[in-house]
């Protein structure tokens, strides 16, 4: 035997070796960008965001709806589920103590009272389109009972329960829900559902139980939270199964009802194995996120990086889920994984956020700071999800100093 | 991680397919034998190869930190790595004996080196140490040398021969079976 073609075949395998390490580095195993936060530089990033907010908007209570910093142009069209799910985020930021939030959300919300569409007994929130939707009344409503939980003021429990009445009219018995009301037709768009306004309706009904118990809210939202866990990928098509941040927001209000009859297990069974299945699939978007860099080459493997209000979401589906595995003691163990995960994503948004420095650049240097920016544009549900994810990581991230 | 440590524990055994190391020191002469048996020379490179796993899984945790990868995304690149050694396996044959190294240190080549320690199988055991722990990895190395030991009795012709073969396809099977366990696995983990 030939000691030179023996060392031939230990060097072929070392190379082989080298090879797999190198594909597998640059095509999958690429790292993952967690940027290190605690919960000051968290909070420092949702008053940016809610600055944002505050400077842009407008007088009749409407927000700035599209920036493009690279035109340094205000781009049109606005969009009504948007306007509530903005002024949701603001009383979240109000529940954390962030100085104007609560008086840029009422103005938000004095623009969606003086648009309610009235009809029987309910009412909801829809300025011009025929189409009204029930996922902008539920936000609507979501955000009203945030405001309510944190001043007590009962001033809008009647038109509340008038959006809530239309929440409920829209839910089918099989807890599925219509996605909106034809105008003209006077009737719901019947057959048609939302990949969002689902979760949304459950997470604002689930709110109103929680502040009017007595009132049957927790049935429908009961309702939607099992459809939603057990039959909702299949009735409406959806594969592979549906990230829902909404209803992780839902299955969270439903852990903090009162009258559930386990406290250590306050969620309905059906959704446990629902909850593991939506952290696995917030915990790849996570990931996958974290590997992308808007740099060639690695654009090219992963795609560019999202918007803001796609992190954001992930972020407020992380949380939500994060709430609900604190509390019921079945889902326990993802409580640590999902606050890592969480964190990571809070990281990416004060990473990718526009500084106050940054912001100077631009040609409108008010509508750069504070925003999520991609492709050169940034719209105002970037701000909103971004922020209600920030907002929602300071529970885990204030856990963890106190644990330290 | 939600998949079974005995997943992973099996998968170290079946990546380094102990009928197909069986084969290789079966086709040494008797004089590259180590002892002039196939017995010995086989558990002795499967000895080497599996110190070698050890190695490895003592620093990978430490090595997926440093070069921030998390558990479930090198187990991703584990069980495509996993599938597509599998798919190999099944439809090439086990490397040739020759070359190699004469006498006992034929246990170093070809059987430690390329038989034992496969490029797939120390990725294997970066991921399983990554996202089980050493343990894992410990055991399924020492399982490895007593399955490649106990391989190594069967006969290289005949009707052994046939055993082997039919031992090394299940064994491709199944390196396929867990790195879509491990591939879909990782894509789900928390």
């Amino acid at each position: 035997m030939s000691p030179r073609r023996v060392r031939h075949r230990v060097i072929a395998a070392v190379a082989t070796w080298v090879l797999l390490a190198t594909v597998v580095r640059v095509v999958v195993a690429l790292p993952e960008h967690c940027p290190a936060v605690d919960s000051d530089i968290v909070y420092a990033s949702a008053v940016e965001a809610v600055g944002w907010l505050e400077r842009n908007q407008l007088d009749d209570g409407q927000w700035v709806y599209r920036y493009d910093k690279d035109a340094d142009e205000i781009v049109g069209g606005y969009n009504t589920v948007r306007h509530a799910g903005v002024l949701m985020s603001l009383y979240q930021a109000a529940s954390f103590d962030i100085d104007g939030a609560l008086e840029v959300a009422d103005s938000g919300t004095a623009y969606a009272l003086d648009n309610l569409v009235r009809h029987d007994d309910w009412a909801a929130f829809e300025p011009s389109s025929n189409r009204v939707t029930t996922g902008a009344a539920a936000l609507l409503v979501a955000g009203l009972v945030e405001r309510r939980l944190l001043t007590d003021d009962p001033v809008h429990d009647d038109v509340m329960r008038e959006l809530s009445r239309f929440l409920v009219a829209h839910v089918e018995p099989s807890g599925a829900v219509i996605e909106s009301w034809d105008r003209r037709a006077e009737e719901p768009l019947f057959g048609q559902y939302s990949p969002f306004f689902t979760g949304e309706v459950y997470w604002a009904l689930a709110l109103m139980h929680l502040v009017f118990p007595d009132e049957g809210w927790d049935e429908p939202a009961l309702r939607i939270g099992e459809y939603v866990a057990t039959e909702r990928d299949d009735a409406e098509n959806y594969w592979p199964e549906l990230p829902d941040h909404w209803s992780a927001l839902g299955m969270w209000t439903v852990t903090l009802w009162p009258d559930r009859p386990d406290p250590d297990r306050p969620l309905p069974d059906v959704q446990v194995p629902y909850v593991e299945r939506q952290a696995g699939l917030g915990s790849i978007q996570t990931r996958y996120e974290s590997q992308r860099v808007d740099d060639w080459p690695r654009y090219l493997l992963r795609g560019r990086r999202t918007l803001g209000a796609g992190l954001g979401t992930v972020g407020e589906h992380l949380t939500g889920m994060w709430q609900v595995s604190v509390v019921d003691e079945r889902l326990a163990h993802l409580s640590d994984p999902i606050a890592e995960r969480a964190t990571c994503v809070a990281g990416m948004l004060v990473d990718r956020q526009i500084d106050a420095v940054e912001a100077e650049r631009y040609g409108s240097p008010e509508l750069a700071r504070g925003a999520w920016f991609q492709f050169g544009a940034t719209q105002m549900d970037d701000q909103q999800h971004a922020l209600s994810a920030l907002l929602l990581t300071l529970p885990i991230l204030e856990a963890e100093e106190a644990n330290q | 991680m939600n998949a079974s440590v005995w997943v992973a524990v099996i998968a170290l055994v079946v990546a380094v397919n102990p009928a197909r190391v069986a084969v290789v020191a079966g086709g040494l002469g008797e004089v590259d034998r180590w002892r002039s048996s196939s017995l010995w020379t086989a558990a002795g490179g499967a000895a080497v190869g599996g110190a070698l796993f050890l190695l490895i899984g003592a620093v990978a945790g430490p090595l997926l930190d440093a070069i921030d990868v998390s558990a479930p995304t090198i187990m991703v690149a584990v069980g495509l790595v996993l599938l597509i050694a599998g798919a190999k396996d099944l439809f090439m044959g086990p490397p040739p004996s020759d070359p190699a190294l004469a006498g006992w240190r034929s246990i170093l080549v070809p059987i430690a080196v390329p038989a034992v320690a496969r490029p797939h199988a120390g990725l294997l055991v970066v991921g399983v140490a990554g996202a089980y722990g050493f343990w894992p990895v410990l055991a399924g190395t020492v399982l490895m040398v007593a399955a490649v030991a106990a391989a190594s009795t069967a006969a290289s012709e005949g009707v052994g021969s046939r055993v082997l073969g039919w031992l090394g396809a299940a064994g491709a099977v199944l390196t396929a079976a867990t790195g879509a366990i491990f591939a879909v696995d990782g894509v789900f983990a928390v």
